[in-house]
């Protein structure tokens, strides 16, 4: 009996002091990933809807707080996602913070074109109010199977990048699919780029059979483009898609992956 | 032991010449058992009443068997099991089958698991069936329907324990059967208990051919008890426990695992005795499906890609039906049934590279109903019956789950749930011209819900066509006019009885080719949608010839014909072609004997190009049989042979799917003992 109370009182304690080490989410869903001080004492954390960041279109949150731990509601505050590979350094796409009240937070968006690795480090480089501070992120690779993004040379010569900002957790049947596409006009610019004709052929490559009903993705400003995506079945799916501008193709069979 | 090999063997090798001696006994004269009842059609074929008799004197005849000998049913094998019955060709959703009124609905996509599946002839009593609108369908529909009334126990019987043990053997697929049955018939309390055991290995076509992928196994129990509260009320419960492993189904690509059903009902008996209300029965059942395919046992080329697809179907309802007696001459039969049926089959595919996926072929959909049967009879004179029978029924159809409405939006859009109010009503008229001469004329409406599988049905292949079907929640009630004319003439020797119909269909419901949407089961043609297709009509007629030839001689003949086509002139598929049974029946010395001529006509009148079937030859085969009840004591030994296509012919017929050749010659030695 007293054995028995032993393992229980055991169990118990171990399951408790779990429950500590565990990162609890700061807002309900949000996990808290960075952090750093500005020289004037406001801290900037970074949050995210996930335990980590991964490769493709990522919504990022930032909280700027003062030393009393009030939140700052007016900010000015851009990011700059970084690359560093070593020999060279580059950004990627971005929709830049905007303070929304009901999280307290400002919410934005980094398109991760790669994962942090031997090939290279991200960092956020965040300015708050002019004050620049540098936020170490870690990117994983995108979950097996999924390919989120896809960075390709078009016809005109300009290099594109499609990411899928929706579905993010696919289901069967019909989803909401949204695609966010920029382009690269230097290193550091990735500007949204607006006014494609986009088409779409969903396929599972392992039966190679596609589906019925889908909607191509029309144009909504900022780089944004909505469609629906009908998932017959769970397993691989490739959506095939197609780019032209006033007609003439930019871009064929630029695919996307995603597996659930 | 040796008494009985040597009673089994004396059968065995008696010579099948019909003899002409005149030894006066009448048939089964020597079986009083309790387990023995005839098989009741419910129309006024007493030619195939009498030869249905006979095929289950055995006491071991299966039940595809029997349904495949009365006329107007039509089986379509897949296998060497479960074939599926059709009536004048309507089926699965056109017709109703049921086990004592109780709904069960398969819960295959491939139909793998008809409800007749589930009937074993030591649990059957009788088969009734109608072949147009009628108050025995258990709720309306447009085709008939199929009840298999299962034997109850009985109160206060001769004996009062009484039961039969048995085993069967036929040749051609090393099939056994072996059987048992037990009854207890006391003052206030009854009960039966049977169960069966039936195997087969893969069946051989003529010639030796062996059919791969026919092979089965099941088991089947079934209970049952009666109790006595008073002279007028007494209490039932039933139970049967059917599974079946290891099926093969040749004309299918994938075989079944495990087919498993519980069937349950509990109901209340009141008997009227003199009275005007002269009887009423109440009761409640449940029923559960659970069903398995398999490509496990499939040779790796016929695979390409392994797949899971289990299935599963539960239905609930009730039935109230009476009886009242306005007069002598005036009876008013009605029922409110209702029942709700829930039906999920999903399927899971294995990819040689990639994740597995996962798709519902019947996203969790429901069917409620609740429906008034009502038969009204009155006999107006002598010579001339009225019988009004309707249906009023409701009908809701919906997905009751939140993923199967998401993937079902995929494809077909818009709000899956829906609701239907059914009526069917026929006028049926039988008039005595004489005592040899009988008229009957049946007219009526009738119309019915689509089937989940049609309201609902996500990328269901269809081997017959080589298509995948998805369903369609926007269809209109399908409906029919039909028209029944029966002759029947009875005069000496002589019983003819003629019927001929006529269904006239509206909106009739068939796939219709989707020539934008992508096949999704590897290598089909091409993918349908159930639609309305407009008009159809389907018509024939069966004649049934009876002669008592001598006291111990009996020739029946038993002939069916039905023609069908759509609005746009093709053919409509599954409809079986001319087919004529003749069968001579006679006894001697308490061996009774039976040869048989199964004939079916060629089927040219088909539709390739709309529901892809091809012509079927023509086929006869023989069969004969002998059997004998040897008294031992009290007891009686029930030993039959038959050998069915003699003549080792290669053939199937037109209902087979995949045109499957049917078994070669098959021994079949049966022996029982009753006691």
């Amino acid at each position: 009996m007293n054995k028995i109370l032993t393992v229980l009182i055991l169990v118990g304690c171990s399951a408790l002091s779990c429950k500590k080490e565990h990162t609890e989410p700061i807002e309900s869903g949000l996990n808290q990933l960075a952090e750093a001080s500005i020289p004037d004492g406001r801290k900037v954390i970074l949050l995210a809807d996930k335990e980590q960041l991964r490769v493709g279109y990522q919504a990022i949150y930032l909280r700027i707080e003062d030393a009393s731990g009030k939140t700052d509601k007016q900010a000015d505050v851009k990011v700059t996602p970084m690359m560093d590979m070593h020999t060279m350094q580059h950004s990627s796409p971005v929709e830049q913070p905007v303070y929304v009240a009901s999280q307290d937070v400002y919410a934005g968006a980094v398109v991760f074109t790669m994962s942090s690795g031997e090939m290279g480090t991200w960092k956020l480089a965040v300015e708050v109010d002019g004050h620049p501070v540098d936020l170490d992120v870690t990117v994983a690779e995108a979950a097996a199977g999924n390919r989120p993004v896809s960075t390709f040379v078009g016809t005109d010569g300009t290099s594109y990048t499609i990411a899928l900002v929706q579905p993010q957790v696919p289901k069967t049947g019909m989803n909401d699919l949204e695609v966010l596409i920029s382009s690269r006009t230097d290193m550091h610019h990735f500007p949204p780029v607006n006014g494609l004709e986009v088409t779409f052929e969903p396929e599972m490559p392992s039966m190679g059979h596609g589906s019925p009903n889908n909607i191509d993705p029309t144009g909504n400003g900022n780089g944004r483009y909505r469609g629906k995506a009908n998932f017959t079945m769970t397993g691989d799916w490739r959506l095939h898609f197609t780019l032209k501008r006033n007609g003439e193709t930019i871009a064929e069979d630029v695919y996307l992956d995603i597996v659930f | 032991m040796i008494r009985l090999t040597n009673f089994f063997w004396g059968i065995f090798l008696f010579p099948f010449a019909v003899s002409a001696q005149h030894v006066p006994m009448p048939a089964d004269s020597n079986l009083k058992n309790v387990l023995l009842h005839e098989v009741v059609v419910l129309r006024q074929q007493g030619v195939s009443e009498a030869d249905q008799q006979e095929h289950r004197a055995g006491l071991q005849a299966q039940t595809d068997n029997l349904l495949a000998d009365i006329p107007g049913v039509q089986l379509v094998r897949r296998g060497n099991y479960a074939w599926e019955p059709t009536i004048r060709s309507l089926n699965a959703g056109q017709i109703n089958v049921t086990i004592d009124g109780m709904h069960i609905f398969g819960a295959c996509t491939d139909r793998m698991d008809p409800v007749s599946s589930y009937i074993e002839p030591n649990n059957l009593k009788s088969i009734a069936v109608s072949l147009g609108p009628d108050y025995g369908n258990h709720g309306g529909t447009v085709g008939g329907g199929i009840n298999f009334k299962l034997n109850t126990p009985q109160l206060r019987s001769l004996s009062r324990v009484s039961g039969m043990v048995g085993t069967g053997y036929e040749s051609n697929a090393q099939g056994v059967q072996t059987l048992a049955s037990m009854a207890y018939s006391g003052e206030r309390f009854a009960l039966n208990a049977n169960g069966i055991f039936r195997r087969a290995a893969n069946y051989q076509a003529a010639g030796g051919e062996e059919v791969l992928f026919s092979q089965y196994r099941k088991w089947n129990v079934a209970l049952s008890g009666r109790y006595q509260l008073d002279r007028r009320h007494s209490l039932e419960a039933s139970y049967i426990q059917d599974e079946g492993r290891d099926i093969g189904y040749p004309a299918l690509s994938m075989d079944v695992a495990f087919a498993n059903a519980k069937i349950g009902s509990l109901s209340h008996h009141y008997h009227g005795h003199e009275g005007r209300l002269a009887h009423v029965e109440t009761k409640l059942y449940y029923n559960f499906i659970d069903h398995a395919m398999d490509d496990t046992k499939r040779p790796a080329e016929q695979v390409p890609m392994h797949m899971d697809m289990p299935g599963k179907s539960w239905t609930g309802g009730f039935y109230s039906e009476t009886s009242y007696h306005l007069h002598a001459k005036h009876v008013l039969n009605a029922r409110i049934s209702g029942y709700r049926n829930r039906l999920t089959a999903d399927m899971t595919m294995y990819p040689h590279s990639g994740a597995p996926m996962y798709m519902y072929t019947i996203p969790d959909a429901q069917r409620s109903f609740l429906g008034l049967d009502v038969s009204d009879h009155i006999c107006i004179t002598d010579r001339l019956d009225l019988a009004v029978n309707g249906t009023l029924s409701y009908n809701s159809s919906i997905i009751y789950s939140e993923a199967g409405k998401a993937q079902l939006s995929g494809v077909v859009p818009g709000n899956p749930d829906r609701e239907d109010f059914l009526w069917s009503a026929n006028l049926k008229t039988y008039y005595r011209f004489s005592p040899a001469w009988q008229l009957s004329v049946n007219v009526g409406k009738t119309m019915r819900v689509a089937s989940l599988q049609e309201y609902y049905a996500f990328y269901i292949f269809n081997r017959l066509d080589g298509f995948d079907y998805i369903g369609n929640a926007q269809l209109a009630d399908e409906r029919a006019v039909n028209t029944n004319l029966g002759l029947t003439f009875q005069r000496g020797i002589f019983r003819v009885e003629a019927t001929g119909f006529g269904y006239f269909f509206s909106d009739y419901i068939a796939g219709r080719i989707l020539p934008d949407y992508n096949v999704m089961t590897i290598g089909a043609n091409g993918v349908k949608q159930y639609q309305n297709i407009g008009k159809a009509t389907l018509y024939g007629g069966e004649l049934a010839v009876g002669m008592q030839l001598s006291e111990q001689v009996r020739f029946s003949s038993v002939n069916t014909y039905t023609r069908g086509q759509d609005a746009d002139g093709y053919a409509l598929p599954l409809v079986s072609p001319f087919q004529s049974i003749n069968t001579v029946f006679t006894h001697v010395r308490g061996y009774h004997f039976h040869a048989e001529m199964e004939t079916a006509a060629a089927q040219r009148h088909v539709s390739f190009e709309r529901y892809g079937e091809t012509e079927t030859p023509s086929s006869t085969v023989f069969n004969v049989g002998v059997r004998k009840v040897f008294a031992i004591g009290k007891m009686g030994l029930n030993t039959a042979l038959r050998v069915e296509n003699v003549f080792d012919r290669y053939y199937h017929r037109h209902l087979d799917i995949m045109k499957i050749a049917r078994p070669g010659r098959n021994v079949v030695m049966q022996v029982a003992v009753e006691f």
